[in-house]
């Protein structure tokens, strides 16, 4: 059976709006920690709607070409449905909590998909983004970065094989992102596949093994980190920051 | 007694009191049960929520009782008078009770309790209670923002617009979030 996520000549255009996506052909094979970055408005986060079926079902716009997950064309199923294999992680967590302590916002996936819900799951996810002990916080008076870790934590819950998160160190102090960062190489190596938008060369540089360079909805380059973001001449054009190892 | 069993037995009261309180015509009966209430909101609460929920009810009774003199030519002016003070004394008792009830409960305990309702009823629940604290926050930030920028302290008008466009956005997000987290 086909593996990873895979677009097939996918186009997309938001209503009354140019084309976002252009004919975009990629594939993201499985145990891969792969990077997107580009500068704002280049289709970014687009591409990830793209992954877990968001787009067709609930964004509107006009979608053509296939998105493959796991061979399974993402028109085919619903997105609740992709849910159990695809973790998303969206860039502003104010708006992705919405229960009353931080046990219910783990255990909210748990239950729609009819997995077990015991304490020993909601322990070991908070634990592991390094918030033990928070079971019984209200996630609105946690802090941005702590907010951020419970939104992963709940997609960790779920025990998905690809975790896609969109900017997630936007909000998060320099420890913090590298924390995060490590963490999730740690679950990488694990065999999670990890999709990640982000603004910061270096942390790719750092962390991923592929990186796509997206600019006006088309991919300008993909493939090993080191290869794609050596180009200096190629980033400074587009306006992506040069990793400092390349800098030096 | 655990507290899921106390605050189905608040809520309970909460449904009996308010009834008996509007069903109640005795004029002796109405005020012994404002007094009570009044001294039970007093001794729960603090201070400067009990005062900034009285100053907002206070307007509306207020007018309850100019509209029944303005409007009651049905009945002499005393009459009215009394008609429109009681149905002040009921308004301003509903709105204590209600609010020594939320002040007294937590959320979490509210929702478990009306865990009998259907599920997407019980998800709205906890997600506008989830949400209160939140759009809180949010009128605040675009206050500051706005004052910042030279507006009037106090102005509520121009906080509707930014706050409704927050709120709508915020609400189509968490509708996208839920389908990812596998809720159909």
């Amino acid at each position: 059976m086909e593996s990873g996520i895979r677009f097939s000549d996918v186009s997309f255009h938001y209503p009354n709006k140019t084309d976002v996506l252009k004919h975009i052909t990629l594939t993201i094979s499985r145990g891969t920690f792969v990077g997107i970055t580009g500068v704002n408005g280049s289709g970014k986060s687009t591409l990830t709607y793209l992954m877990n079926g968001l787009i067709p079902h609930s964004v509107p716009g006009t979608h053509t070409g296939t998105v493959f997950v796991d061979g399974i064309d993402t028109r085919r199923k619903s997105v609740s449905y992709f849910s159990q294999s695809v973790g998303m992680v969206f860039q502003n967590p104010d708006f992705s909590l919405f229960n009353l302590t931080v046990a219910e916002e783990i255990s909210f996936g748990l239950h729609n998909l009819k997995h077990a819900v015991n304490n020993k799951i909601i322990e070991n996810s908070l634990g592991l983004v390094g918030l033990f002990g928070f079971e019984t916080r209200d996630p609105q008076s946690l802090s941005f970065g702590e907010k951020q870790k419970v939104c992963l934590a709940s997609v960790l819950a779920l025990d998905v094989s690809y975790i896609i998160l969109d900017e997630p160190t936007a909000m998060l102090d320099y420890k913090s992102s590298r924390q995060l960062y490590a963490l999730l190489k740690k679950l990488n190596t694990q065999g999670k596949t990890i999709v990640v938008i982000e603004h910061d060369t270096d942390f790719l540089w750092d962390f991923t093994s592929e990186t796509v360079i997206l600019d006006h909805g088309s991919i300008i380059r993909s493939g090993k980190t080191k290869d794609v973001l050596s180009q200096s001449t190629l980033l400074t054009s587009l306006g992506i920051k040069k990793p400092q190892g390349v800098r030096v | 007694m655990n507290l899921v069993t106390l605050t189905r037995l608040k809520l309970i009261a909460l449904i009996c009191f308010s009834t008996l309180f509007v069903l109640i015509r005795n004029v002796y009966g109405i005020f012994l049960i404002f007094g009570v209430i009044i001294v039970l909101t007093k001794l729960h609460m603090r201070r400067g929520h009990l005062k900034s929920r009285i100053t907002a009810i206070i307007g509306v009774s207020a007018f309850v009782i100019v509209f029944q003199l303005l409007f009651n030519g049905s009945v002499a002016i005393q009459q009215r008078l009394l008609i429109g003070s009681l149905t002040a004394f009921r308004l301003i008792s509903l709105s204590l009770l209600v609010l020594l009830f939320t002040e007294t409960t937590s959320p979490t305990s509210i929702v478990a309790v009306l865990s009998f309702l259907p599920k997407n009823i019980n998800l709205m629940l906890t997600i506008s209670f989830s949400l209160i604290p939140a759009i809180l926050q949010e009128i605040s930030a675009i206050q500051i923002a706005q004052q910042a920028r030279g507006l009037r302290k106090g102005s509520i008008i121009p906080v509707l617009v930014p706050l409704l466009n927050r709120t709508l956005t915020r609400a189509e997000h968490i509708a996208i979030v839920l389908q990812t987290r596998g809720f159909e």
